[in-house]
């Protein structure tokens, strides 16, 4: 199973992305006991803009490999956006399990600082290059450019109030939870603690979010080695897992207060509370208070009274994000699976340093992706 | 029904400052964003068709950009049953879910717009 992990997460990393992208790589064989002429699997992951400003890399998983070294007998690119990451790990263990590879490299990440640099985010890179589509319509979409994640979870956020009246201040103490999570995390951005009445006094990027209930995006890379034969590391093991694509554009859904998570969740079949904690996508807070209802957690409307009544915190009765979250670490190159996965391994191997929980056994993740929330992944790892 | 005949439906509409759409005419699906099979029931009995343009604010956000000062914007349930994503044209009166709002397309680029219905 995962033999070796890395994962290195900048503001502002001064070099390219490949460059980065192997170093992080080479960290996590170095974790194996693995060199690069050892790996025959790829398994990566793309968004415009994120590899040194290029909008679009030909044939992207051939260059990765070109540029480590790599001759692999398994190639896999995935389109997932965030929930790439997750869905790499099973895909990765069948082709070992099935003999197609005995060591896959899954690498992903870039560095969101080249994006953001050009005043866009990668789902509106329409707007720094007219080579980039993002929709098949778009000539009678794009007149007004202003779809983008944070609109579109700010109008799910409005939704969740106004159909079941969820308030401001419960999306806000998710911010908090997950503050008091990263307090001891070395690879957190934000030292100082977080209240409520500071979240809310945030700036507003969209009514009714807040700047503080945003990831910022970073660049960073992480990667992760599933291997047939593992030296270091717990064995770890799929305890459930399940995919879902809505391929809908968020306002043709009946409604924009559900993800994809509900149906994720629903195939993999494990209760979330039988997890020792939970890593759930965490882009914003309330991409984190529609996975509570989606996975089950909570009925569809009451994640916000879950907020108030539940201790998240890492010394809680129900741990979620126990890293603080990409809402801490930042965001690498828009995708924050790396860092949900990183902490779950963390966990399950009793590497979390200072936020590590006692006798972890299993972890629940669940990842959300794409342009309009279109992808969920749910992973549960457990040793 | 080929799509250039339907992208030429929409730029017609379009110009005339309409909104357009699609019916299905087997399961009766209605929707506004292009192509040339039902994506509920894949047939491709599709009639091309012009929205009233009226409509109620479904979700509405607002937010300040850097080059256009206050932007408002979000999804608009057309009385037809479809819903499409515009900007909203406020007027200094304080648009909420369900008020109700009249959708034009302007420009060459064919933003969509929604004002008050009562303006």
């Amino acid at each position: 199973m995962i033999s070796g992990f890395s994962g290195k997460i900048a503001k502002k990393y001064e070099g390219s992305a490949f460059e980065l992208m192997a170093d992080v790589a080479m960290d996590a064989l170095n974790m194996a006991g693995l060199g690069l002429r050892d790996v025959d699997g790829l398994s990566t992951t793309f968004l415009p803009g994120v590899f040194d400003g290029k909008t679009h890399l030909h044939f992207q998983a051939s260059q990765v490999a070109q540029y480590l070294g790599i001759r692999p007998k398994y190639l896999d690119l995935l389109d997932f956006g965030g929930a790439s990451a997750l869905a790499m790990i099973p895909r990765a263990i069948n082709a070992v399990a099935s003999g197609l590879a005995e060591n896959v490299l899954c690498i992903l990440g870039g560095k969101g600082s080249e994006v953001r640099s050009k005043g866009v985010t990668v789902d509106g890179y329409d707007r720094v290059d007219k080579g980039v589509q993002l929709t098949p319509f778009d000539r009678y979409y794009r007149g007004g450019f202003d779809f983008n994640p944070v609109t579109d979870y700010a109008l799910a956020a409005q939704r969740h109030a106004k159909v079941f009246g969820t308030r401001d201040e419960q999306r806000a103490m998710i911010a908090v939870s997950q503050r008091k999570n990263s307090v001891t995390n070395p690879y957190a951005l934000y030292p100082e603690e977080l209240t409520v009445e500071r979240v809310l006094s945030s700036p507003v990027i969209a009514e009714p979010l807040h700047l503080l209930e945003a990831v910022y995006p970073v660049d960073g890379f992480h990667a992760f080695v599933v291997s047939k034969r593992n030296r270091t590391l717990n064995d770890l093991r799929v305890e459930a897992y399940g995919e879902a694509h809505w391929p809908e554009m968020p306002c043709e859904l009946d409604d924009l207060v559900v993800t994809p998570a509900l149906e994720s969740s629903r195939r993999a079949g494990f209760d979330p509370r039988r997890a020792d904690c939970l890593q759930l996508y965490d882009s914003f807070t309330i991409t984190v208070l529609l996975q509570i209802e989606d996975v089950g957690l909570a009925k569809k409307g009451q994640g916000g009274k879950f907020v108030e009544s539940t201790d998240t915190t890492r010394r809680g009765e129900l741990p979620i994000n126990t890293g603080g979250g990409s809402l801490n670490t930042g965001q690498p190159a828009y995708m924050s699976g790396g860092v949900l996965l990183e902490e779950a391994v963390r966990q399950l191997n009793g590497l979390a340093g200072d936020h590590q929980l006692s006798a972890v056994k299993s972890v629940f993740l669940n990842g959300i992706g794409g342009w309009g929330r279109n992808h969920s992944v749910t992973l549960v790892l457990g040793v | 029904m080929r799509l250039q005949e339907i992208q030429e439906h929409y730029d017609a509409a379009f110009r005339r400052g309409c909104v357009p759409f699609l019916a299905c005419e087997e399961c009766s699906k209605f929707f506004f964003y292009p192509s040339t099979r039902c994506r509920k029931c894949g047939s491709a009995r599709l009639d091309k068709r012009l929205s009233a343009g009226e409509g109620k604010v479904f979700a509405i956000t607002r937010f300040r950009a850097k080059d256009s000062g206050e932007v408002s914007y979000g999804i608009v349930q057309m009385e037809e049953g479809f819903r499409l994503y515009c900007n909203f044209e406020e007027f200094g009166s304080k648009l909420e879910v369900d008020s109700g709002v009249k959708v034009r397309a302007i420009g060459e680029t064919f933003q969509l717009l929604a004002r008050p219905r009562a303006l």
